[in-house]
């Protein structure tokens, strides 16, 4: 079958219509997505939408062949905030190699920890055929010691992705190999490993260019590095609170990336006493720092320690001009206390830990 | 005014620079009044944009006029640009100079910024009394927190003094190619909008290409070298 070709003459699904509509639904299920009978989401045919048109006294004709190309994005309770567009079919541009799947997913207990990771790609991404340039990774290095990646590929950059794989890649197999090494002897080996990686996969090292934060946990110590705008909050009852300064000026704009030869001075955090910790890219720090309804609505969905779908379903919500890759990696630390019994929420068992 | 604002929206800020001098009258005018509706048009039908480019509109001839404050593109209406008198740089970059002044002073407290760009686009040469240059000095002042970067664009006469153009840019500067300026202007504006798409959705950069990313074609575009001082 031959897949119809897009208005730009790029294969890939037929463009939405009635793009030019602003919306600003609060969810699918809102009144505006149900008496909106015009919105390009709006599926046709379904019970829905003709009680959407109903509702907004448009003609109840005989519905026209269903759109199956059009891509019915699923109901979700995440929140839209601010006054959105409707977003154009995802895309994958032809000739992409190196490419990491749509999102990336984690929820699970690791030693004295809880770790609910979620990497998705975003909006602008989909909609221009780049893949996900975020990612993550962790791993207990011993007992009760972990440690955290989190990269960000350079937008603008053809290959990112891949060196911000690299850079997790790299963590691991440096923690692997020497267990009770620093953060900052980590950080460094990482930034070796992506060059390696850039080098095998005969790329420039400016095609592959990412910022990353590397955090190591251990006891109640949380020591942080990052190079670039990676970011890490402390989520407690009252909020989150940024663990390093919102770095200054404009937001396209990065003073420090990675790989680099030597590497730059990472800034710095340490600190004692920290129950919940997020690592995040930009794209979703950007949103936690300027948006009240986007911290509510995910102080609400951490409350309780959350599978991957709870995750992914955090990440989820629409906001105004948020278009970038969004990856956070929430590190709950369980004390003595909470390690003696553990529900495992599958059975409703309890198992010692 | 300022506000405070629990929800701040990204926000980049374009200032187009449009010379409405008397030698644009007739294709060159009507062109550019016929393609930016396409900009328009972008804007709203782009989310990756629309939800993120605010324009403005500055015009200059004999003096300089801001027709179009920072805005939402999606929700103002486009003004019918007329051509005018005489050809007077200085008071084009006094006059975007107060554009981003009042247009980025407007916006809530803490607002996070792409760096502001200037298309500034003309098809002469400064005739007016008095030096362009101070004017230029104050616009592009590295000191200036809202500084912007300055793309030129030049067609028609302006290719009598490329150094101009290449003066007036902070590092890009570009002579259009076709013959026609009527052409020429629609190649323009469409470079315009690629750029402010590509840039809009190119999140980050490092500080060597500040976050712009143009699109040019070289097809219709000669790219001037740098002006190194």
């Amino acid at each position: 079958m031959t897949t119809p070709p897009s208005a730009d003459g790029a294969p890939g699904p037929p463009p939405e219509t009635d793009l030019a509509e602003h919306s600003s639904p609060n969810g699918p299920g809102s009144e505006r997505a149900k008496t909106d009978g015009t919105r390009a989401e709006q599926e046709v045919g379904t019970d829905e939408s003709l009680e959407a048109q109903a509702a907004a006294g448009v003609s109840s004709s005989p519905p026209t062949s269903p759109n199956i190309w059009r891509h019915t994005p699923t109901l979700t309770v995440a929140p839209t905030i601010g006054t959105v567009l409707p977003m154009p079919p995802p895309r994958l541009a032809a000739m992409t190699a190196h490419r990491p799947a749509s999102v990336s997913l984690d929820g699970l207990f690791i030693g004295p920890y809880h770790v609910a990771a979620g990497s998705l790609v975003g909006s602008a991404h989909l909609a221009s055929g780049v893949p996900r340039q975020d990612a993550y990774d962790f791993i207990e290095a011993e007992a009760g010691r972990l440690v955290v990646a989190v990269a960000d590929g350079m937008g603008s950059r053809p290959n990112s992705q891949v060196g911000a794989r690299a850079f997790c890649d790299g963590m691991c197999l440096a923690v692997g190999a020497s267990p009770n090494d620093s953060a900052a002897s980590y950080l460094a080996s990482a930034n070796d490993y992506a060059v390696k990686v850039c080098r095998d996969h005969d790329l420039a090292p400016d095609d592959i260019a990412y910022v990353a934060a590397l955090a190591v946990f251990h006891e109640d110590a949380c020591e942080v590095l990052r190079v670039g705008d990676v970011s890490a909050f402390a989520l407690t009852d009252e909020g989150f609170t940024e663990l390093f300064a919102d770095q200054e000026g404009h937001v396209n704009i990065v003073a420090a990336a990675l790989p680099a030869e030597p590497l730059p001075t990472p800034e710095s955090f340490c600190g004692h006493g920290l129950t919940r910790v997020v690592l995040c890219t930009d794209g979703l720090a950007n949103d936690i720092r300027h948006s009240a309804q986007v911290r509510a609505w995910l102080q609400t969905s951490w409350t309780a320690l959350v599978d991957v779908y709870g995750m992914a379903e955090a990440l989820r919500f629409r906001r105004r001009g948020s278009h970038d890759d969004r990856t956070a990696v929430l590190v709950s630390v369980r004390t003595p206390e909470d390690i003696g019994v553990v529900n495992d929420g599958i059975t409703g068992a309890s198992f010692a830990g | 005014m300022k506000t405070e604002s629990s929800e701040l929206y990204t926000i980049f800020p374009v200032f187009m620079v449009l010379d409405v001098s008397a030698s644009m009258a007739g294709g060159p005018i009507e062109a550019l009044n016929d393609a930016l509706p396409s900009l328009k048009k972008e804007m709203l039908s782009n989310p990756t944009v629309g939800e993120i480019a605010r324009i403005a509109i500055v015009t200059f001839s004999d003096v300089g006029r801001t027709v179009v404050p920072l805005s939402d593109l999606a929700q103002v209406d486009l003004p019918d640009l007329m051509v005018e008198g005489g050809t007077n740089f200085a008071a084009a970059f006094r006059e975007t100079k107060n554009a981003i002044l009042s247009g980025l002073q407007a916006l809530p407290k803490g607002t996070p910024i792409y760096k502001p760009v200037v298309f500034f686009m003309s098809d002469g040469e400064h005739q007016a009394p008095g030096d362009w240059h101070t004017a230029l000095d104050e616009l592009r002042d590295r000191s200036w927190k809202f500084a912007p970067e300055v793309v030129a664009f030049g067609f028609g006469d302006a290719k009598k003094n490329t150094d101009a153009l290449r003066e007036i840019a902070s590092r890009f500067s570009f002579l259009a190619e076709e013959a026609d300026p009527a052409l020429q202007v629609r190649e323009i504006v469409n470079a315009l909008i690629g750029s402010i798409r590509t840039t809009s959705t190119s999140f980050r950069d490092p500080s060597q290409a500040d976050g712009l990313h143009l699109e040019a074609p070289s097809e219709f575009f000669t790219p001037l070298p740098p002006m190194t001082l």
